[in-house]
């Protein structure tokens, strides 16, 4: 894993001053076609969104292309999002997830691409204690923590899932290892990542 | 059939995208459905696979970016109020410069009614594509009962000689299946409804859904087996008004015995 993470971008964007407006106000502007609120929420979001969609892709050029296509859809479906069902962030790197994976695998299987498939409500994502958002460099380094004490093939096999969007079957014969073992080194490893990100909020 | 407490320990996997076969089947039902266990534990899932975004190594995307972004989005913004800077003796071209703002506000909306249709369009899409999803899913928990190791197949008679049987398959576990062919609809404001009747002295008739055919008469469907599906000594199928019975109203139009 390289040496510059996400945590602290995320961090930073996530602590806006008391006279930034919140998510919340700016999707509330966003629904109205407010472009100002665009910016902002770009200003805010796009470092990580970039830096996901390329660990996902490789490739700036498709990434730039997944980049906008998430701000776009934010723009356009600014109206059903719903603050009360979960903060923003994760809402947008879920989405960003998916329109990644969904690009990579066009390229892998050379299907045609689904635009309209994105389904809003397969992007909600509830924080277990909303109120200890701001501890997000905490959950970052929590995140860093968990995963660089993991062995190799463990952090491989979680990394094959989420960054290279491989089922349980896929990744145990990308890594030639037996399925029961693929299950459980995911499991276990996102068992501990919950333990450690609820001890950190 | 997997409850949700069976299902608890998949919604990370699922979150995450890895879940495959039965399970995922199962969970994806529970979802389809709305099920209030399972829809919360998989957002929660959801945010912590999230969070997995932050061993991404950090990369700022080219400034090019965010022009292109606002390039596309501003000729569909709703334009900021603006505070008139204009003296007095600029009133003409000032009022020819409003002129063209309304034009191109009217403009503006009738893009924004346009995108309003296609969203709508998209909006009917979506809903199409979701309620074939949900009879995929009820197709395939189906296929699912039936072909199970302990499935039993009941043959259900009909009461009248010129209509055909239904075929039922009872899993004591996972549910019970109605395959039907070339049935007629019940009477207007009714529905058919489908029941478990116990053994003698065993209690009443236990509800196990409404369901009505198809345009070509055609059924499919799954029900929830009861818990003491042992202590049941037939199934049937009612005809009652509209919403169901509490108990059946009427002589059942098809029988199947369980013993």
């Amino acid at each position: 894993m390289e040496a510059r993470i996400l945590g602290p971008v995320l961090f930073a964007v996530v602590q806006f001053g008391p006279d930034q407006p919140s998510d919340t106000a700016l999707m509330q502007r966003l629904a109205q076609q407010d472009s100002n609120a665009l910016e902002t929420l770009y200003d805010r979001y796009s470092r990580p969104v970039y830096s996901l969609v390329l660990r996902i892709l490789q490739q700036a050029g498709n990434a730039e292309e997944v980049l906008q296509d998430v701000f776009l859809q934010l723009w356009r479906n600014a109206h059903r999002y719903d603050s009360a069902r979960g903060p923003l962030g994760p809402w947008l790197l879920t989405m960003a997830r998916h329109r990644a994976l969904d690009l990579l695998r066009l390229k892998r299987e050379k299907q045609r691409r689904q635009e309209d498939e994105l389904d809003f409500r397969d992007m909600i994502c509830s924080a277990p204690n909303p109120e200890a958002l701001a501890q997000q460099e905490s959950r970052a380094a929590s995140v860093r923590s968990v995963l660089g004490a993991l062995p190799d093939r463990q952090r491989r096999a979680i990394e094959l899932a989420y960054f290279e969007g491989m089922t349980h079957s896929e990744i145990a014969e990308s890594m030639s290892e037996p399925l029961g073992t693929v299950k459980s080194w995911i499991r276990n490893g996102l068992l501990r990542l919950r333990q450690e990100l609820e001890a950190a909020s | 059939m997997m409850d949700c407490a069976q299902l608890r320990e998949h919604y990370e996997d699922y979150a995450l995208g890895v879940l495959e076969g039965p399970e995922l089947a199962e969970l994806e039902a529970h979802l389809a459905r709305g099920c209030d266990v399972c829809t919360p534990g998989v957002e929660r899932a959801r945010w912590l696979v999230s969070q997995l975004a932050f061993a991404a190594p950090e990369q700022t995307p080219p400034a090019a970016a965010r022009a292109k972004l606002m390039q596309a989005v501003r000729p569909l913004a709703e334009p900021a109020p603006r505070r008139n800077w204009f003296p007095v003796w600029v009133w003409l071209p000032a009022a020819a410069t409003i002129l063209f703002a309304l034009y191109a506000m009217n403009e503006n909306r009738k893009l924004q009614q346009d995108i309003a249709q296609l969203d709508a369009s998209l909006h009917a899409a979506q809903e199409q594509r979701q309620a074939l999803q949900s009879e995929r899913e009820r197709y395939a928990r189906a296929m699912i009962i039936m072909a199970a190791p302990g499935t039993r197949r009941v043959e259900m008679k009909a009461s009248a000689s010129d209509m055909p049987a239904l075929s039922a398959y009872v899993h004591t576990q996972m549910g019970v299946v109605i395959d039907a062919r070339n049935i007629p609809m019940p009477a207007a404001g009714h529905t058919f409804q489908l029941w478990m009747v116990p053994k003698p002295g065993k209690g009443a008739p236990i509800s196990m859904g409404l369901y009505m055919p198809d345009a070509n008469g055609n059924v499919l469907t799954v029900a929830a087996p009861p818990q003491n599906v042992g202590e049941m000594a037939a199934l049937a199928v009612t005809d009652e008004p509209n919403g169901g019975s509490p108990q059946p109203t009427s002589k059942p139009m098809w029988v199947g015995p369980l013993e």
